[in-house]
C-alpha cells in the first residue's frame, strides 16, 4: 500500500516537471539540428520558417523552464528576422542574446550598427 | 613477480596498447588564462566524397561545444558572413593571421573542422557508415593549439536479417537511402568533445583536468 503511494507521487512528480530533456549544463535545444540541417540541405522559404519557427519554440520552452537559452539561439532568430527587414526585432534579440552572453558584444554590435545603415 | 609482469602484458593488450593521458596532461593551456570562453567555428573543410556531410556537421557541432560550457559564435550567421568574405572552407582561413578573428568577432579561439572520411558501405545483410573527423581548436591571442581531437566512428545502418535475404536486401536499400544522418554526426562531435576540458559556463569548469581517457595518437593525428 504504502509502495502504490510512492509510485503515485513518483508519476504525479513526473508529470508536472513536464520532462523536459536538456544539456548538462542546462540548455533546451529541441530538435535544432534537424531543422538546421534541413535549412542548410533546402534552404527554401518553408524550411527557413521551420527553423524559425523551431528557434522560437527553443526560447519558450527554456523560458518556461527558467533556463538560460543556449548559446546563439536569439541571435540566429535575430537574424532570420533581420533578413525580413524586421530590423527593430532582431536588435532586440541581438540585444538579449549580448545580455546572457557578453561574448557576443563585438560581434552582435557590429551586425546592428550594419542593419542600420 | 612474473604474475604482476603478466597481468600488465595482459593489460596492454586489453587497452590495446593506447597511451592516454588526463585532460590537463594533454591540453594544459586550457586550464590557465589562455582558456577561451569563446569559439568561432570555420565552415568545415569536407575531404569526403559525399557532399552533403559538410551541412550535417554545420548543423549538429554548436551543440556539444555550447554543452561544454563555451560560447559559441551562431554558425549560421558567421557561415554568411564567411562566405562573403569568399571564405567557403576552413582551408581558405588557415593562411589568416588568428588575431583577425579576436577584432572583427570577438571570438577567443578558432575551431578548424575537417571530415577525412564519410563512407557508405553497403553490403547485402548489413551496411555501416564509417566517419572520421578531426578538430584543432586555436588561440586567436598566441595562436597556439589549444585542443585537437582525432575521431572516428562506424556505426551500422544495416536492415533487418530476420527477414530473409531478399528482405534483408530490400531493407539495407530503404535503410541507406532514408538514412537520418544527424544522429551519426552528433556522436562523432560528441565523443571527440568529450576529450576537451569543459569551458566556464559549465560547472566542473577547472575541475576536470584529471579526468583520462586522452589519446595521445588522436591528439597528434589531427595536427598532421
Amino acid at each position: 500500500m504504502r509502495y502504490n503511494k510512492g509510485i503515485h507521487i513518483l508519476l504525479l512528480v513526473l508529470l508536472l516537471s513536464g520532462c523536459v530533456v536538456t544539456s548538462p549544463v542546462g540548455y533546451y535545444w529541441g530538435s535544432y539540428s534537424k531543422t538546421y540541417y534541413t535549412l542548410l540541405k533546402d534552404p527554401t522559404e518553408n524550411n527557413i520558417l521551420a527553423h524559425e519557427d523551431n528557434l522560437r519554440k527553443i526560447i519558450r520552452v527554456s523560458e518556461e523552464k527558467n533556463l538560460k537559452v543556449a548559446p546563439g539561439i536569439l541571435a540566429e532568430l535575430g537574424y532570420l528576422t533581420s533578413k525580413r527587414n524586421n530590423n527593430q526585432e532582431a536588435a532586440a534579440l541581438y540585444e538579449k542574446e549580448v545580455k546572457l552572453y557578453p561574448e557576443s558584444r563585438v560581434f552582435l554590435e557590429r551586425l546592428i550598427s550594419s542593419n542600420d545603415k | 613477480m612474473s604474475k604482476f609482469f603478466c597481468s600488465v602484458i595482459l593489460m596492454m593488450f586489453v587497452v590495446g596498447c593506447v597511451p592516454l593521458e588526463t585532460k590537463q596532461a594533454a591540453f594544459p593551456d586550457m586550464y590557465t588564462d589562455a582558456r577561451p570562453t569563446s569559439i568561432l567555428i570555420l565552415p568545415a573543410i569536407n575531404k569526403s566524397t559525399a557532399s552533403d556531410a559538410a551541412s550535417y556537421i554545420t548543423a549538429t557541432l554548436t551543440q556539444p561545444f555550447a554543452d561544454a560550457g563555451y560560447y559559441v559564435f551562431p554558425t549560421l550567421l558567421t557561415t554568411d558572413i564567411f562566405n562573403n568574405e569568399g571564405i567557403l572552407d576552413g582551408r581558405q582561413a588557415l593562411e589568416i593571421p588568428k588575431p583577425v578573428f579576436k577584432k572583427s568577432f570577438g571570438a577567443d579561439s578558432v575551431l578548424f573542422v575537417t571530415i577525412n572520411k564519410w563512407d557508405k558501405n553497403y553490403a547485402i545483410l548489413a551496411a555501416n557508415v564509417t566517419v572520421a573527423m578531426s578538430y584543432v581548436l586555436i588561440s586567436t591571442t598566441t595562436e597556439e593549439v589549444l585542443w585537437s581531437y582525432d575521431q572516428e566512428v562506424v556505426i551500422d545502418t544495416g536492415g533487418d536479417s530476420s527477414a530473409g535475404l531478399l528482405g534483408a536486401i530490400i531493407a539495407t536499400a530503404i535503410n541507406t537511402a532514408v538514412q537520418d544522418y544527424i544522429p551519426i554526426a552528433q556522436k562523432v562531435n560528441n565523443a571527440a568533445v568529450a576529450t576537451m576540458p569543459v569551458g566556464i559556463y559549465h560547472p566542473s569548469v577547472g575541475q576536470d583536468g584529471e579526468v583520462a581517457g586522452v589519446s595521445s595518437e588522436a591528439k597528434n593525428k589531427a595536427l598532421q
